[in-house]
């Protein structure tokens, strides 16, 4: 199945709104930070716009406490008012620090008899205060103007008040001059000169701060404005990435999750519903993915139940076969039986009858054809000897255990010691490793392979191949879980081509010898019934060698 | 058509002498004049025809095989696809004499170039009676390719 995928270095709507959202984010974060300026701004404006006006308050305060003052010492002649006096001055020349509290209200209490509180502030001129504060040079023309008229009166209060202080006879009239000096029109008028610039600044000043106050407001509310435009802008494009992301999903992250989570759990049986035109999204290719798994659920659930029923009728022809083969054997182990009884009277009837007739026949060929029924019957009987073998060669004939093969050997060799002598023959045996069988069958092993070797292993005239004495050998070896034995001769032998048959029933490869061809089979079917098997190499140096093959212990 | 020189020569393969003492037998009994030799399987045959080693050194060229099937070592089939594939002896005509009446020996002699299959009766008189029709038609009705020597 194809799947429409992304191609890639193109990135989904996702990605390019997860981008754009963060980088609207910073402008965002940076559009605020600069709003919270310009709001400062505004608060800057407005203190230097208080701070003006609380210098020119200052001012004309100092003024009028000056005035106060020198009046009341005028009048009085209590010295402390001119300390007073003085103090006003050195203040706002500089010359001593501000009291706490100074821009407020201050002289009016301490002419009530309030300690004057001690200096709080740095020692600094009012005029220098002023030229701090920024203001334009009309403005502090203006000031200036007004500090030195005030400067100029002080000249005026203190004349005043040296005449007040006047003693002798001059002294009434000298008093009464300085109280006029402090209270004439000529004083009041130099009054008002010193509040008309005070007066002019402040119009100007409070002119000039308004419109820096103004301006800044102005611009705090367009970034305002910028600033709420661009939150908007942000809502909206995560609203934007929300919705390509359930684009790119095909559905509610719930949703996928929740699927995920069914297929996670191999739950492939409840199919997926994909909108119209959201085909292409990782819902649509769960619910594709999800449709093959199911199939291929369904279809490995399908191939198991047909390996089952498979296993099932294999089993059940595996019984068919073995009842069939079970039927075979009986059948030929019951035919090889009753064929025995008449091919047994057969050869009685023909001995007796050569006992019968001996002597007594003239002609040859009467006599040869007697010996050949005789002959005939006693072979068949052979035969049907054999197959009778054959047929119980794959079952055991007693306990299977570990047999002895020295022991099984030892016992052969003792049987066929007549032979052995009559054909010269040598025969060495090495140290046998037991197998696992039962002791008559493995007897029949040995049996079989070394009457072979007696018979076939020499040519003739009791001598082996090239006139050498027939020599015999057995051994065997363990070889992982097998035991394998090997009988070999120094005889004739038998060609490659040939040796594949000699196991087969019946198959003689010489004639006359007086075997049936019956004993190789014989020693297959033992091995294989066994789990082992049996075949024919060359001695080296020539001969035939004999090898098979049985499994050294139980455990198989 | 036989010739007053040369005696028919018949070779015969058969590893079991009762059955080679009873072709004997029939020979006799018909009064076919032939030159019988026996071998004991296929090899032998091949042997005899090509006249291998001191045993067959001298042995003639027969006009007539009769094969068994059943022989230890090369049997029948055997022999017969070697003798056909050799061409100096491929002419020779070879007769099957078997106990076998299964069809398939039957098919399988013919498709190697079996000249004739007959099945050996139990009875002794049939036996005869068949030896006595081989002769008629073997050395007094067919002509055989002349042979040097």
């Amino acid at each position: 199945m194809k799947l429409n995928t992304i191609p890639p270095g193109q990135r989904s709507a996702f990605y390019r709104y997860v981008r754009m959202t963060a980088a609207l984010f910073v402008i965002l974060a940076i559009a605020f930070a600069v709003y919270a300026w310009s709001e400062k701004q505004i608060d800057r404006a407005n203190d230097l716009r208080l701070q003006s006006h609380l210098l020119v308050d200052e001012l004309r305060q100092s003024s009028d406490a000056l005035t106060r003052m020198a009046r009341t010492y005028v009048v009085t002649g209590d010295p402390v008012y001119k300390t007073y006096y003085q103090t006003i001055l050195d203040i706002r020349d500089g010359k001593q620090p501000r009291p706490q509290g100074y821009q407020n209200i201050y002289w009016d209490f301490v002419a009530n008899g309030q300690a004057p509180k001690p200096g709080g502030g740095p020692a600094i001129a009012l005029l220098e205060l002023m030229r701090r504060a920024g203001f334009t040079e009309q403005e502090f023309r203006q000031l200036a103007q007004a500090k030195a008229d005030s400067d100029a009166l002080t000249a005026t209060e203190f004349e005043a008040m040296r005449r007040a202080e006047a003693t002798g006879p001059e002294a009434e009239a000298s008093h009464a001059l300085a109280r006029r000096m402090l209270h004439d029109g000529q004083y009041h008028q130099a009054k008002a000169a010193i509040m008309q610039p005070i007066y002019e600044f402040n119009e100007l000043m409070g002119k000039r701060t308004l419109d820096v106050v103004r301006v800044a407001k102005a611009k705090a509310l367009i970034l305002g404005s910028l600033f709420v435009a661009l939150g908007l802008s942000l809502i909206v494009m995560v609203w934007r990435m929300n919705n390509a992301l359930c684009a790119t999903l095909g559905g509610s992250v719930d949703e996928v999750r929740a699927h995920l989570a069914r297929i996670g759990s191999a739950d492939f049986s409840s199919a997926i519903r994909v909108a119209d035109g959201r085909e292409n999204s990782i819902l649509g290719w769960l619910a594709k993915t999800q449709a093959n798994l199911h199939q291929i659920d369904r279809e490995r659930k399908q191939a198991e139940a047909e390996r089952a029923h498979t296993s099932a009728e294999l089993d059940r022809q595996a019984l068919a076969i073995a009842r069939s083969n079970a039927d075979l054997q009986r059948f030929a182990e019951v035919t090889a039986h009753h064929l025995q009884e008449p091919v047994r009277r057969m050869a009685s009837y023909a001995e007796r009858l050569s006992a019968q007739l001996a002597g007594r026949i003239d002609e040859a060929e009467a006599q040869l054809s007697l010996d050949y029924i005789g002959q005939q019957a006693r072979r068949m009987k052979h035969l049907l000897g054999d197959v009778e073998r054959y047929l119980a060669a794959d079952q055991p004939r007693g306990n299977i255990g570990q047999a002895d093969a020295n022991q099984a050997v030892a016992g052969m060799l003792a049987k066929l010691s007549d032979r052995i002598a009559a054909t010269g023959a040598t025969v060495t045996v090495g140290d046998l490793p037991p197998a696992w069988i039962d002791t008559p069958r493995l007897d029949d092993l040995f049996s079989v392979v070394l009457d072979n070797a007696l018979l076939y292993g020499i040519v003739d005239n009791r001598r082996g191949r090239d006139g050498v004495a027939l020599r015999i050998g057995i051994d065997g070896e363990r070889r992982g879980e097998q035991v394998r034995y090997r009988v070999s001769d120094n005889g004739p032998g038998i060609k490659a081509e040939y040796r594949e048959r000699a196991f087969r029933v019946f198959e003689r490869l010489t004639s006359g010898d007086g075997g049936t061809g019956i004993g190789l089979a014989i020693v297959r079917r033992i091995a294989e019934s066994c789990g082992g098997r049996a075949w024919i190499e060359e001695t080296p140096g020539g001969g035939c060698r004999v090898l098979f093959e049985l499994h050294a212990e139980k455990n198989h | 058509m036989n010739t007053e020189s040369k005696p028919f020569v018949i070779l015969l393969a058969e590893d079991e002498p009762a059955d080679a003492h009873l072709l004997e037998i029939a020979l006799n009994e018909n009064r076919i004049l032939a030159n019988l030799h026996r071998v004991a399987d296929g090899r032998e045959v091949l042997e005899f025809l090509r006249r291998q080693g001191p045993r067959f050194a001298d042995s003639p060229r027969p006009d007539l095989i009769l094969l068994d099937l059943n022989m230890p070592c090369m049997d029948g089939r055997e022999c017969l696809a070697e003798l056909k594939k050799d061409e100096a002896l491929r002419d020779i005509p070879a007769v099957i004499l078997t106990t076998s009446e299964v069809e398939r020996d039957i098919v399988a002699s013919y498709r190697l170039g079996a000249a004739g299959y007959i099945t050996k009766p139990v009875d002794i008189l049939q036996f005869v009676t068949a030896i006595r029709m081989l002769g008629d038609y073997w050395i007094n009705l067919v002509r055989l390719p002349q042979r040097p020597g």
